[in-house]
């Protein structure tokens, strides 16, 4: 069986190109006649049957075989051989093609890396050139930057100036008004001040003190300084107890006594001179 | 209406009230005619009282020389700020210049006496005024200068404690005090 | 507190001067202000000894010193919220709500048995500075006279005049009803530790202190003579000046110590002497018929003020020392007597009688403007505390007479610490004795 087996191996070339010569006729036909049948063509099994009566026709067979055999063998051989020597030529042809094309790739390759360096040469170049010209933009633009800021210093000095006319022309005019708020302010802070002091028993007649008071914007008396003695410790000690205790002084806390606070009341003098000794 | 007999009539009441009591109604009798001085009569006084005088050294039979006798025969009261010896007085004080004059050996200290009001060393020289108006009587009346000593003592003894009138009136006086 | 504000027109200008940067500041004038009490509160001081309190309350007596001046109201203990007994940490605000210009503070510390030492702190309230500071050592006796010497300091510091609370006074009392005792004493300037110098069953009256606070010149009425005697109060050795007849009296110091005025009246009425002290020498100075008397010499010596009736009624005169004529000084009320000068001679404080009330009043020397001081019905014998700060006088409360002090502007009247019987005649010492 095995045997039997192998030759149907050995068979199965033939068999193979058989069925192919078979199933092409097949197609061909069936192309020619359209398709009738959907079911696909196999070949019909080769019953395999050793029977005395036939011994003939099967010894001629195997004759026919044998010989179909070798012939085909033959023919393969020599098929193979072509197909070697067909392979050989190939290969040479195919290893003249490689070597060809190997030329031929370095060739490529070193045209690409020469072409590649002179990219890379001109790209720096260009680089360069693109650096060079951005540094002259920024220059430019450094330069236009400092003259349009030039140009608006200018302008805003020159604002200023106007601001601080106008301002000056407001302040002339309200400075009438203030006026008038400042001897208030005074008449206030006098009215507090003397309501405080308590005019010691060695005051006399033609005694003076100066003071100079810092007060807080609040009206709170920070500092009180002699600024001028009355070379008497009490009288001297009972003006300075006098603002101490009217503190805090009444100064106006609107914006435009603010002002007038930094202009006018953040500093000054009380002189005092008791008249009614 | 007062009379001069009035004189005689008060240390009359005086004496049938006790010797010990005459003080006290003396001051009884007499604050009237302190209070009111513009009553007494003062012309005819003088001679009414002389003619009162029974005997020497007594005034209705009251010594006037001892030290017990009473207040009402030895001092003599003034008006406010005043050392004019009032009409009333002026009898006694002779009284006591009768007494003087008949014998040289005895002595006399005035004793000028102020209220409280004012002040003291001013007081003090009201006092002596007083005490001097006295003794300008008693010299009038026969006493001899060497007979009379005087001594103000202002408001610094009182005889009365008290802080109106009644007791003022009895502390404006003159002590006649025999020595 | 009584304020005086005067109000006058406000003379507020904005001073631009050139001379100095300082004066271009604006300056505001000040020209009134008020001549009120000075607040103080005088803490109770802290205590650390043996005993559960110091021998005396230092504060209470500084306290009524500083009152007794007129120049100060001290806040009630009960209204103090806090009770510091040192300077640190003293909340300035809370005393400045309570109006309080001046905080005195301190604490007295027993170092050995019956030895202290007291430290005293004054505090300015308005600008919140230590104003004085001092330690004193003392001894059970000498805490009264501390306290008045802390009084001394603490009122000079804030007034600027001297104090007058380590002085003393003199005076004269009866007592016993029907046979009386006179006694001179020498006694604290408010009254405590008094003293007798003088004893006697009859009247004393008009002590007079010398200048230098040695000795004193009074009247005595002993053997029933007036006399005048100069007594060493420090020897008890006494000399007798002058026993003429009649009067001896008011004797007066003339600023000089070297001699004394005085009243006499053995030619006939009283008349005002000066005796020489040294030589010994009597000089008379008025010759009028009416009553002189009650000599005080002014501050300066140049004359000799006397209450005289020469115009019919007691009106104060004043005569140059060494003779001349007599000038009517008082011409206001029915009765004007025993002036006496301030110690700065501005003032004369009289016994002043009107609608017969008897009253303290002080006399302006430059005007003549009279002020009459006090309010009882028998006031007489003022005499000035030698700051001129207060005035001494005799009054009577309940028919007894008594001392009382009073501030020259009248402001504060205070009785002092009472003596037995009959209180009168007050004369407050100098300061150097």
């Amino acid at each position: 069986m095995k045997e039997l087996l192998y030759k149907i191996y050995n068979n199965a070339l033939a068999v193979t190109l058989a069925i192919l010569v078979h199933a092409t006729v097949l197609i061909i036909i069936v192309l020619n006649m359209g398709w009738h049948s959907p079911e696909p063509v196999s070949p019909p099994p080769v019953p395999v049957k050793a029977q005395a009566v036939e011994r003939e026709r099967i010894e001629k067979d195997l004759a026919r075989r044998a010989a179909e055999k070798r012939r085909r063998q033959e023919q393969q051989k020599r098929q193979q051989e072509e197909k070697r020597r067909l392979e050989k030529e190939k290969k040479i042809a195919a290893e003249k093609k490689r070597r060809q094309e190997a030329a031929r790739q370095r060739k490529l390759a070193e045209e690409a890396e020469k072409k590649r360096r002179q990219e890379a040469a001109r790209q720096r170049k260009l680089a360069e050139e693109a650096e060079k010209k951005r540094r002259q933009e920024e220059a430019r633009q450094r330069k236009l930057a400092a003259e349009a800021e030039k140009k608006r210093q200018a302008l805003l000095a020159k604002e200023r100036r106007q601001k601080a006319v106008e301002q000056e022309l407001l302040q002339a005019m309200e400075d009438e008004e203030n006026q008038s708020k400042v001897q208030q302010l005074i008449a206030l802070i006098q009215a507090d001040v003397q309501n405080n002091w308590k005019i010691p028993p060695t005051a006399r007649r033609g005694m003076e003190c100066l003071l100079t008071v810092h007060l807080l914007p609040s009206g709170e008396v920070q500092t009180v300084q002699i600024a001028r003695s009355s070379g008497d410790v009490v009288f001297d000690r009972s003006v300075q107890d006098a603002v101490y205790r009217a503190s805090p002084l009444p100064v106006s806390s609107s914006s435009a006594g603010s002002r007038l606070f930094q202009t006018t009341f953040r500093e000054f003098n009380f002189h005092f001179s008791p008249t009614n000794l | 209406m007062k009379t001069p007999f009035n004189y005689l009539i008060i240390p009359a009441l005086a004496l049938m009230l006790g010797a010990c009591g005459g003080m006290d109604s003396m001051k009884t009798a007499s604050e009237p005619e302190v209070s009111e001085p513009a009553k007494v009569t003062p012309p005819a006084a003088s001679r009414a009282t002389t003619s009162a005088v029974s005997n020497l050294g007594y005034i209705n039979g009251i010594r006037i020389d001892r030290e017990n006798s009473p207040d009402s025969i030895r001092t003599v009261y003034f008006e406010y700020d005043s050392s004019e010896v009032r009409t009333e007085f002026i009898p006694i004080v002779a009284a006591h210049a009768e007494l003087l004059a008949s014998d040289s050996s005895k002595r006399v200290v005035l004793e000028g006496h102020a209220d409280e009001r004012g002040s003291r060393e001013y007081n003090v020289a009201l006092g002596e005024r007083r005490a001097i108006s006295v003794r300008r009587l008693l010299l009038s009346s026969g006493a001899r200068d060497s007979q009379i000593r005087t001594i103000s003592y202002g408001e610094e003894r009182p005889a009365a404690v008290g802080q109106n009138e009644n007791a003022w009136s009895k502390n404006r006086r003159v002590k006649i005090r025999y020595e | 507190m009584k304020k005086h504000t005067v109000i006058l027109t406000i003379s507020a200008t904005l001073l631009l001067s050139s001379l100095t940067s300082l004066a271009s500041r604006l300056t505001i004038e000040i020209t009134q202000g008020a001549q009120g009490t000075t607040s103080v509160a005088v803490v109770p001081f802290g205590w650390q000894g043996t005993q559960p309190q110091p021998p005396q309350d230092i504060s209470l007596i500084i306290e009524s010193n500083l009152e007794r001046s007129g120049r100060f109201t001290a806040l009630e203990r009960q209204d103090m919220l806090t009770r510091p007994t040192s300077g640190i940490g003293i909340n300035f605000r809370a005393w400045k709500l309570l109006n309080v210009d001046y905080l005195i503070v301190g604490n007295i510390h027993e170092t050995a048995p019956g030895e202290y030492q007291v430290q005293v702190q004054l505090m300015n309230v308005a600008s919140e500075k230590q104003l004085a500071g001092f330690r004193y050592p003392a001894g059970r006796d000498t805490f009264r006279r501390l306290a008045n010497q802390i009084s001394d300091v603490i009122y000079e510091t804030l007034t600027g005049e001297r104090g007058a609370f380590n002085t003393r006074i003199a005076y004269i009392t009866s007592t016993g009803s029907q046979t009386l005792a006179y006694d001179l004493y020498i006694a604290d300037a408010d009254g405590h530790n008094a003293q007798s110098i003088v004893r006697s069953a009859q009247p004393l009256m008009s002590p007079a202190w010398s200048p230098d606070g040695q000795k004193l010149a009074y009247v005595s009425f002993e053997g029933q003579r007036a006399q005048i005697y100069i007594q060493n109060i420090l020897t008890g050795q006494r000399e007798r000046i002058s026993a003429f007849a009649g009067i001896n009296g008011a004797p007066a110091w003339s600023p000089d110590g070297r001699r004394l005025a005085l009243t006499l009246s053995h030619k006939g009425n009283p008349d005002i002497y000066t005796f020489d002290i040294e030589a010994r020498r009597f000089d008379r100075l008025t010759t009028s018929t009416a009553i002189d008397t009650e000599p005080e010499w002014s501050p300066d010596g140049s004359h000799i003020l006397f209450t005289s009736d020469r115009g019919g009624k007691a009106q104060l005169y004043k005569i140059p020392a060494f003779g001349g004529r007599a000038e009517r000084m008082t011409y206001e009320g029915d009765y004007n007597a025993g002036g006496v000068y301030s110690p700065d001679g501005k003032y004369i404080a009289i016994v002043h009688g009107r609608d017969q009330r008897y009253r303290i009043a002080l006399l302006e020397t430059d005007t003549g403007h009279l002020q009459i001081l006090t309010d009882g019905s028998l006031d007489e014998s003022p005499s000035f505390a030698p700051n001129g700060r207060i005035l001494l006088y005799a009054t009577t409360r309940a028919g007894i007479g008594v001392l009382s002090a009073v501030s020259v502007d009248g402001r504060y009247q205070q009785r002092l610490a009472s003596q037995d019987g009959d209180v009168r005649e007050p004369a407050w010492s100098p300061y150097n004795q």
